[in-house]
């Protein structure tokens, strides 16, 4: 004891940072007083402090991955700069409860995205930022648009109705996924992928989908560093739906030669084929104007009404000792002319360590103001609705000019989707905040070197307003003069709506670790709770009469009002227990207990605990062979060999709480006093088992030629029972669906990584290529009722025995034998009545591409990727262009009559390949008939796409310019994203990754449905530049 | 030393995870604090709702009927509606205005639900409306579907797979439930003072017992009269297993009789420009002050009114009906003046018309079957415009029940003419006329089959019929007439008298506009005798609505329907 106080005297304590060449913090990187077993790991961020015996002391920092390092140190601040040992496979990763671990420990299968690879490109938010980086991550840009959706998926889907998408933990903390949008790319050190329910025990059902943990920067304990960046991005509208440019506007055929007249008004395209002639379009205006345009068509007449949005970024952090502060600023301009969004972020990280306490705090706020238009839809059909003839950017000043405005536009049709898009835009509008608040306190009590303590308070809140507005418009008089004109008129109406939602998640767990002989324990043992909320009101009024004012003060009438609120509560034992024998195999054992208060029975009547809590254990192991097998370290091919393999099983109650069928008010009730409600249209049983995901995996990683070539692979199964759906119930049942525990499913995949690092080294120029693959297939085993499918809407089907999900769609009757179209003596298919079963609608196969070069100061990176395998529905943008006569395909018989491709026709005793009877319909009659829309299959095509994902070149600035300056370092850099797209011939339409359920987590799952509310594709491209002070 | 700190350490541990997960955290939260449940709103507010959708079904669900019995049309300027002009149906017809078989299970849904809970807490006049309602709904939809969900039906999870039952069946226990309804309101259970605010929700008769069991006599009579089906009462053939003379002879004992004059079954919870009532609200201004979009869509057919010069009259103006006038409004001759000036003719347009013909056809040179703007006519069925009463079954209805009953000798002591004139003039009244003008009319049409009651044929006036039956049927066009399109198709369907009824494109010979007016009595027509079961049956109910076969709306009748 005393002399133990005397050595403390003649200590010193040195801190400092490991870094890599060229400068990335080395996180968990092991720091040892040379020659003695004083070491302490590096944080998250590569900071350290030890306290050394002696002034004279040096220090061995070692890492895995690589080369070790001694050092002595001068003062009381150490920079360690370590040299890459390119041995991937030995890295560090951070996996549940923000606990690192070595990979090689684990039995299940992760993957780390460094900040550098994520924000190569620049992008606004993370999950850009991970596409195509990750086997068995697939992230579904699911609309473009200023406030862009997407989809995320680990590993496919676990649940056919509940929510697939992986969850969050920021710095430790379960986050909601949504945050994702308000984080800055640049304020992340490290993002770790756990790809399975096997790795996420301890968020047992938030993490039964995999888990996306995030590691923010954290302050250096060093001299302060400035960063400051500026980003500029451009989006352009990448391409449009494929369009025929032969004919104009018109809606009637001449009798004698069935082909389309012209009309000037109209605003379908079935007039006589382009001439070039000047007509006159639209009708005569009041002072007798005329607009006189040649009768041709416009190339990017349509495109023109969109507009190259920018993205100005700016990012400032600050950075010293335990202390890391950001800001940044993104203004974000849409290519659908003035929507705009701008988002505004301070985060702030620090980190105090007091013998053996250690705590820390990370606060992160969020501000997003956004103006759009809410006439989507309408502005998009009024875009790829004009005929070919006009170049839409004449109309831009539909409020000034006359033949730009809804009297004098060129159609008189003042239905809702024939105004005109300029004023669709205007006229409809949603302004509003958001306000996002992330914060969480970390408590560390270091109790023993075997033990120690972890208190967690994590906490997020969102506010939001929003206030939505239509603008009154009658037509004038004159207008109403005109030949065709609609009387419509449009009362102005508003609506506010206001949200919060927030969460609070507190933990509490205990870390052991033991050793016996050549056994290394560890466990854990922990208990969490989480509270989530969520409130919301909106008050609105469709009729403000034609009040150029736009306020609920100013209705007509009632206004409507509406309430909601949810809360949930969720309490978790959980633990794990891994033993280590002699450094090359390892063994852990899992369980959890949850108790769930979504899982009560729905009727109200009394329950006890074990009514709503649940059970399940884990197990996984992992097998360092290179280690054992003998004689292996006499060959120099493979230097690694890993296999390793997990077994667990995790529940989850996939309900939304309080979300039992509600009564509704009745139309225009109350009248008065006398009420009125609707009974729900669904029914739920009484209470649901949880889903139980059965996982099972095995892997392999492998390390050849000193880890300059590795590689990975994983396959797994999930079996997932008890799945909750809505089934839709037969109206005659009264109700139209009913939630139960209706379906048992497994999917499985195959999982590869290979990274060749370097792939090419000569010289300075260094060559990384990695390359990942997935693989991912299911089955339905059974469903309810002896059910063989069930819909789950959008052309969705769970089909027994199929993989989920599958389209079935009207198709025409075709030939069994053949396969072939039946045609009639017309030459004309008929619509089968009954749906016809066709392919998948998520994505079989997935293939990513990483290739990144560095030349002398100069790095270059390429990211690309392949999805295919799986099929998509444009329905209803192909149907509505089909509808209108503007198609490619609707011209592609030169609206002439035409042998229906791989018919058949009856002869009377068979069925003959036809190659003469041509088609009796072939002009607006056909392509705008049920006969033609209603066959959804002319809109099934192959979801199959490349994309060319980023492209960035960055050059630094040598740092030998900067000796002696404030300024120590600049990058300057230039980057695209999805800047080139390959389609099959047969998408003539739109982005595959586009779906109308957007990143809804609830009804997200039945994709591959676009809708006309979906922009056009963009490509993004622009530049930054990075100074440091 | 060392020993004693785990113990310590184990301690806190210990306590620390026993209080944390030991707190007495309430987990039964999960009722909504927001959404109304069964348990937080009282059962009897769902009654006025079910009416209120009652009246909608009514207004709105049969917009094509009002177009194939030629009541209306699409306007020239809209894309026409595929399925219902080229009779080239998929079973998710019809979509515009509502579809009948969705809406009248859910609304049957909700009033058993409240008769389920009346009965529980013996609410006899809660039960009693919503057995004859529930009566009401299954009534039209064995009509247009046939065999039908119903023994097994409305029982959500209980029963996913409802089989489905014979409409006879179901017509024989729909006079039982009409029965025990009756008998119910007869009883002490239906008092006030047992059910509890029935004067404010009973949206339709204010809690008037007696007039509920006239409305459920009225029901059984039009289910009777659908049971009949030949061109008099000597030739008709009666449909077995319904034996309608039982259930008229248990009407005329039970005494209360039918709705009469005056007594038309309607609601007004309180209508008015921003809550419109229904027919308004689908056909004319919704509540946004808005032209309803149904509203631009739909106007006269040129059957009824004629194409608009005095040489092409419609078939109220050949007759001079002045209902003509309270049934459409004539076009604005300037729809861009502020004052409306009505044009001289009504003008209609022909159903089905294609393109060509449309041209001329088009928005405001048509005649509206609404009152358009501030200035020009209320019409008869929306005399106080978005205020105006919601109707689920008219007295000009039930008087024309009476007087075929009459004629086919189902009423003993009930002259079948006066009977009919009654129904006449009440539906002269109902529209905003007068006694006399009905008068007036019947006498100015004498010797006209389709006027008059006694007439006989007459080749030198161009009368091709006699009267009688005949009469009452073409009346029945001439009267129901927006109010109820249903009772006119059951007339196409169950007596061989074709009346009025708009004849689209023939269906052999698609694409070709059959020129209506050329469409006479007798004359051949295509018009579906049904409608296919939705979509949903197949998806969701396959097994059971495979066991009716093949269906085709042309040939597969139902059960009275034995024409």
């Amino acid at each position: 004891m005393l002399s133990g106080m005397l050595a403390f005297t003649q200590s010193k304590v040195l801190s400092g940072q490991v870094r890599d060449i060229p400068g990335e913090p080395v996180k968990f990187a092991t720091v040892t007083e040379t020659g003695t077993k004083n070491a302490v790991q590096t944080d998250a961020n590569g900071n350290f402090s030890i306290k050394v015996s002696g002034p004279s002391s040096k220090l061995t920092v070692t890492a895995v991955g690589y080369d070790a390092a001694t050092i002595v140190p001068s003062g009381n601040v150490v920079i360690a700069n370590l040299a890459r040992n390119t041995q991937e496979m030995t890295a560090v990763v951070v996996t549940s409860l923000g606990q690192v671990r070595q990979k090689s420990s684990l039995g299940y299968s992760t993957a780390s995205v460094k900040t550098k690879e994520l924000t190569q490109a620049n992008p606004v938010n993370l999950q850009n930022g991970l596409t195509a980086k990750v086997s068995g991550l697939n992230v579904a840009t699911t609309n473009s648009g200023v406030l862009g959706t997407t989809r995320i998926t680990l590993r496919g889907i676990r649940s056919l109705t509940g929510n697939n998408q992986p969850m969050l933990v920021i710095d430790g903390v379960p986050t909601p996924l949504g945050y994702l949008n308000s984080l800055n790319p640049n304020d992340i050190a490290d993002v770790s992928i756990l790809k399975s329910a096997s790795a996420t025990v301890a968020y047992g059902p938030d993490g039964v989908n995999g888990a996306i943990m995030v590691t923010t920067k954290k302050g250096t304990k060093m001299k302060p560093m400035i960063t400051v960046s500026q980003t500029t991005q451009f989006e352009k509208i990448a391409y449009m739906p494929e369009f025929q440019s032969r004919f104009g506007s018109g809606y009637n055929q001449d009798p004698n030669t069935g082909q389309g007249t012209f009309t000037p008004y109209e605003q379908q395209s079935w007039g006589d084929e382009f001439d070039g002639s000047i007509r006159q379009m639209g009708q005569t205006g009041p002072n007798g104007e005329q607009l006189l345009l040649p009768y041709s068509n416009v190339a990017n007449g349509r495109k023109n009404f969109f507009e190259t949005g920018t993205t100005n970024q700016t990012d400032v952090s600050y950075s010293t000792g335990d202390f890391y502060l950001s800001a940044q600023n993104v203004a974000i301009r849409g290519t659908m002319p003035g929507d705009r969004n701008d988002r505004k972020t301070i985060a702030l990280n620090a980190r105090k360590e007091y013998n053996r306490f250690a705590a820390s705090f990370n606060a992160r706020v969020t501000n997003s103001k956004y103006d759009v238009t809410t006439a989507n839809a309408q502005t998009y059909y009024n875009v790829t609705g004009a005929p070919g003839q006009y170049d839409l950017s004449r109309f831009k000043n539909w409020r000034t000019d006359y033949f730009s405005s809804p009297n004098g536009y060129f159609t008189p049709y003042l239905t809702n989707f024939f105004r005109t898009p300029y004023m669709a835009k205007d006229i409809n509008r949603q302004r509003g905040k958001t306000n996002d608040v992330l914060g969480n306190a970390e408590l560390t009590y270091k109790a023993t070197n075997w033990l120690n303590f972890v208190y967690r308070l994590g906490g997020s809140a969102t506010f939001g307003d929003a206030k939505s507005s239509t603008e009154a418009f009658s037509p004038s008089a004159y207008h109403l003069t005109l030949t065709d004109a609609s009387s419509t008129t449009i009362s102005a109406a508003v609506a506010y709506a206001s949200s919060s939602s927030s969460r609070v998640t507190s933990e509490f767990f205990a870390n052991m670790n033991a050793k016996y002989k050549k056994f290394a324990f560890t466990g854990q043992l922990g208990q969490s709770f989480r509270q989530s909320n969520s409130n919301n009101w909106g008050i609105s009024s469709g009729n403000l009469g034609q009040s150029t004012f736009l306020s609920i003060q100013n209705r007509v009438g009632e206004p409507n009002v509406s309430a909601g609120s949810s809360v949930s509560r969720l309490s978790r034992l959980f633990g794990n227990v891994s033993v280590n024998y002699d450094g090359w195999a390892y063994l852990e054992g899992t369980g959890s207990y949850d108790r769930d208060s979504k899982n009560a029975p729905r009727d109200g009547s009394t329950f006890s605990n074990s009514d709503i809590s649940y059970f399940y254990p884990g197990v996984n192991t992992s097998l360092l062979l290179h280690k054992v097998i003998p004689g292996f370290d006499k060959q120099k091919v493979v230097n690694f060999l890993k296999i390793r393999g997990a077994v667990s099983k995790t529940g989850n109650v996939p309900l939304a709480a309080q979300d039992d069928p509600a009564f509704t008010t009745g139309t225009f009730f109350p009248y008065g006093s006398t009420l009125g409600y609707n009974i729900p249209t669904s029914i739920y049983k009484r209470q649901f088992e949880p889903e139980f995901v059965y996982n099972k995996e095995i892997g392999l990683e492998v390390g050849f030629l000193k880890n300059r070539i590795n590689f990975e692979a994983t396959y797994y199964t999930q079996k997932n029972t008890n799945q909750v759906l809505d089934l839709q119930l037969a109206n005659s049942t009264g109700y139209t669906t009913s939630k139960l525990n209706a379906a048992e499913f497994q999917n499985s995949g195959l999982e590869m990584d290979l990274k060749l690092t370097p792939l090419v080294k000569v010289g300075d120029l260094n060559v990384d290529l990695k390359m990942n693959y997935t693989y991912q297939t299911s089955k339905v085993i059974k469903l309810v009722d002896g059910l063989n499918q069930i819909g789950i809407g959008n052309y969705n089907w769970v089909i027994v025995g199929q993989p989920v999900y599958k389209f079935r769609v009207y198709d025409y009757v075709r030939d069994s034998a053949t396969g072939k179209v039946i045609v009639g003596a017309d030459g004309m298919p008929t619509v089968n009545p009954n749906l016809t079963e066709f392919g998948k609608t998520t994505p079989n196969n997935i293939f990513g591409l990483t290739l990144s070069a560095n030349y002398k100061n100069f790095s270059l990176s390429v990211v690309a990727e392949y999805r295919g395998g799986n099929q998509i529905v444009v329905d209803q943008l192909g149907g509505f262009m089909d509808d209108n006569g503007i198609s490619a395909r609707s011209a592609q018989y030169g609206r002439r009559a035409f042998v229906w491709p791989n018919s058949v026709y009856y002869d009377g005793t068979k069925y003959v390949e036809n190659t003469n009877v041509y088609t009796q319909q072939y002009n607006r009659e056909f392509w705008n008939s049920d006969l033609n829309t209603t066959a959804i299959s002319n809109y099934l095509v192959s979801g199959a796409f490349w994309k060319l994902r980023e492209v960035s070149l960055t050059y630094e600035f040598p740092a030998k310019l900067f000796k002696g300056n404030t300024l120590k370092g600049v990058t300057v850099g230039i980057t695209g994203r999805n800047l080139l797209t390959w389609l099959p011939k047969s998408n003539q339409w739109t982005d595959p990754e586009f779906s109308s359920n957007g990143n809804a987590s609830y009804s997200g799952n039945a994709q591959g449905r676009s809708t006309a509310y979906n922009m056009p594709p963009t490509r993004i491209f622009g530049a930054n530049v990075v100074f440091q002070f | 030393m060392k020993l004693f700190n785990i113990k310590k350490l184990g301690l806190i541990a210990t306590t620390a995870v026993a209080l944390l997960t030991g707190c007495k955290t309430d987990f039964d939260i999960n009722a909504s604090q927001e959404n109304l449940s069964a348990g937080s709103l009282n059962y009897r507010d769902v009654l006025p709702s079910s009416i209120a959708t009652s009246a909608k079904i009514v207004a709105a669900d049969w917009k094509f009927l009002q177009n194939w019995m030629g009541y209306w049309a699409r306007s020239g300027s809209y894309q026409n509606d595929n399925e219902e002009e080229t009779y080239n149906f998929t079973n998710t017809f019809p979509t515009s205005g509502g579809n009948p078989w969705n809406d009248l299970y859910y609304n049957a849904s909700s009033y058993n639900y409240v008769q389920q809970k009346a009965h529980a807490s013996g609410d006899g006049f809660y039960e009693a409306i919503c057995r004859i309602m529930k009566a009401q709904n299954f009534q039209m939809l064995t009509d247009v579907y046939g065999n039908i969900p119903y023994f097994q039906a409305l029982q959500g999870n209980d029963v996913r797979n409802p089989k489905y039952d014979n409409g006879k069946d179901i017509y024989n226990d729909l006079f039982k439930q009409l029965d025990t309804a009756i008998l119910l309101l007869k009883s002490p259970a239906a008092a006030a003072s047992a059910n509890a605010n029935i004067a404010k929700n009973d949206l339709v008769f204010k809690g008037n017992a007696t007039l509920w069991i006239k409305y459920a006599n009225t029901l059984k009579l039009r289910m009777v009269i659908h049971c009949q089906n030949g061109i008099d009462a000597a030739s008709s053939a009666s449909v077995s297993g319904i034996n309608y003379t039982q259930i008229m002879s248990d009407i005329n004992a039970e005494g209360t009789g039918f709705l009469l004059s005056g007594e038309t079954a309607k609601i007004n919870p309180g209508f008015s420009s921003s809550k419109p009532s229904p027919f308004y609200r689908y056909f004319a201004i919704n509540e946004n002050g808005t032209l309803a979009s149904l509203a631009d869509f739909t106007k006269a057919n040129a059957f009824a009114v004629g194409l608009g010069t005095r040489t092409t009259p419609g078939y109220y103006r050949y007759n001079a009906d002045p209902r003509e006038n309270k049934l459409y409004v004539k076009p604005d001759i300037n729809s861009s003046a502020s004052v409306y000036t009505a044009r001289t003719y009504h003008k209609g347009i022909p159903y089905g018309a294609v393109s060509g013909f449309a041209a001329g056809y088009t928005g405001d040179s048509l005649s509206p079957i609404n009152q358009i703007n501030a200035t020009s006519p209320a019409t008869g069925l929306s005399p106080n415009g978005a205020s105006s009463d919601a109707w689920l079954m008219t007295s000009v209805e039930s008087l024309f029940l009476q007087a075929e009953a009459a004629q086919r000798g189902l009423l003993p002591g009930v002259d079948p003419q006066t009977a009919l004139t009654n129904a006449i003039k009440e539906s002269f009244i109902s529209l905003g006329l007068t006694a006399a003008n009905a008068t007036t009319y019947i006498n100015g049409n004498a010797g006209y089959a389709d006027v008059d009651y006694t007439a006989v044929v007459d080749p030198t006036i161009g009368n091709l019929v006699d009267g009688g039956l005949y009469t009452i049927i073409a009346q029945k066009w001439f009267a129901l007439n927006g109010i109820a399109p249903f009772e006119v198709w059951s007339d196409y369907r169950r007596t061989d008298i074709i009346y009025g009824e708009g004849v689209s494109y023939d269906q052999t010979n698609t694409g070709i506009w059959a020129n209506q007016l050329s469409i006479l009595s007798g004359a051949a027509s295509s018009i579906p005798v049904r409608l296919f079961y939705p979509q949903s049956e197949y998806s969701f109910n396959e097994a059971n609505v495979n066991t009716q076969g093949t269906i085709s709306v042309f040939t597969s009748k139902v059960f009275w329907d034995l024409q």
